[in-house]
């Protein structure tokens, strides 16, 4: 086997162990209360890491760019129509907008009333947008129809 | 779920040519997106080997991005259903997105929700690495369809949702941003997200929101 292919066999099964070893481990058994409180937390506490490693890092730093911007915007895109996706059941009754622009002036639709964090949001990615190349970011087009 | 799902084929594309590029062959690229479908994983043994490092850099690199998936599979695991073996099996489903859309607050999964959020991601991933291999440097860089910052921006639109909790939600979104913005210059990918997860530990103070 080449060095190519044992990376990939190892990867591979040590991904698939990573994700048995919690289901394995816990079996069907209801966690204790107060681990329930911790799990609930996991969510915020892991997609916050994601959101800014996967926006801000980059080689082990950390960098401030257009991909910024363009996460900002792409999010009030997602969240004001194809939404967490229509099927999200805590996101309401979204339907999916028929088309997202997010070059060359982002056609994004009004979020809901009731949603300030979302309108901060908003603020700030048409400030931002209008500030980097006249709005110009990068050609991302797509249709849900 | 569609644009995630496109966005996950068009990565797949991203992944299978820069394999391609490496000189991976045709077959290779394939057989690790069916066996793993892990992107953040892939890329890293991609960029790893790619930029001259040997296997057991590439494994690390990989290993810690995925041990994210330790403590997902950890909350999602009183929801799934069957014997140790299907459980395990069913315990493959989580991927970040699925993971995160199917958790109904309070720590609860819906099992049904993440299985089938994950199988077209999986299968658009593969179907991508595909195209991928296949054009190859026909399709340029799509890098530059700017597609990567779907996935934060859908991470953030969830995460939007999960701060109406209030009180000690937010206190652990700053935590944990905190934590992995602090880690990023010094420990390697995959260690900030991980650490993150200590921000969770909040919970044990109970609730007093």
């Amino acid at each position: 086997m080449t060095a190519l292919w044992i990376t990939i066999v190892v990867v591979a099964l040590a991904s698939a162990a990573i994700r048995a070893f919690g289901p394995i481990l816990v079996g069907g058994r209801e966690l204790p209360p107060s681990m329930g409180a911790v799990i609930a937390l996991l969510v915020p506490a892991l997609l916050t890491a994601l959101v800014l490693t996967q926006t801000f890092g980059e080689d082990g730093r950390l960098v401030l760019d257009e991909k910024a911007i363009g996460v900002a915007v792409a999010a009030v895109a997602l969240s004001s129509g194809a939404g967490a996706g229509c099927s999200h059941p805590r996101g309401g009754d979204h339907r999916p907008s028929q088309s997202l622009r997010l070059a060359n002036g982002p056609e994004i639709s009004g979020p809901r009333k009731e949603d300030l964090p979302q309108n901060a949001v908003v603020a700030l990615a048409r400030r931002a947008d209008n500030g980097v190349n006249g709005g110009a970011y990068r050609t991302s087009i797509w249709s849900n129809a | 779920m569609l644009p995630l799902a496109m966005a996950t084929g068009v990565m797949g594309i991203s992944f299978g040519v820069l394999a391609c590029s490496l000189g991976w062959g045709v077959v290779a690229p394939m057989v690790f997106s069916v066996i793993a479908f892990s992107g953040t994983a892939q890329f890293a043994v991609v960029s790893v080997l790619g930029g001259g490092g040997g296997v057991v850099p590439a494994i690390v690199a990989a290993v810690l991005l995925n041990a994210r998936f330790l403590p997902m599979g950890i909350a999602a695991a009183p929801f799934l259903k069957g014997g140790p073996l299907r459980r395990a099996l069913e315990g493959q489903a989580v991927v970040d997105a699925s993971w995160a859309m199917a958790s109904r607050g309070g720590g609860r999964f819906d099992r049904e929700f993440m299985i089938g959020a994950t199988i077209p991601q999986v299968a658009l991933w593969i179907v991508g690495t595909v195209v991928g291999v296949l054009v190859g440097g026909a399709v340029g860089n799509v890098e530059r369809l700017g597609l990567d910052v779907i996935f934060p921006a859908f991470y953030l639109t969830l995460l939007v949702e999960e701060l109406r909790a209030g009180g000690q939600t937010i206190a652990v979104v700053l935590i944990a941003a905190a934590l992995s913005l602090a880690l990023v210059p010094f420990t390697p990918p995959g260690i900030p997200v991980i650490a993150s997860c200590a921000a969770a530990l909040l919970g044990l103070r109970g609730r007093s929101s």
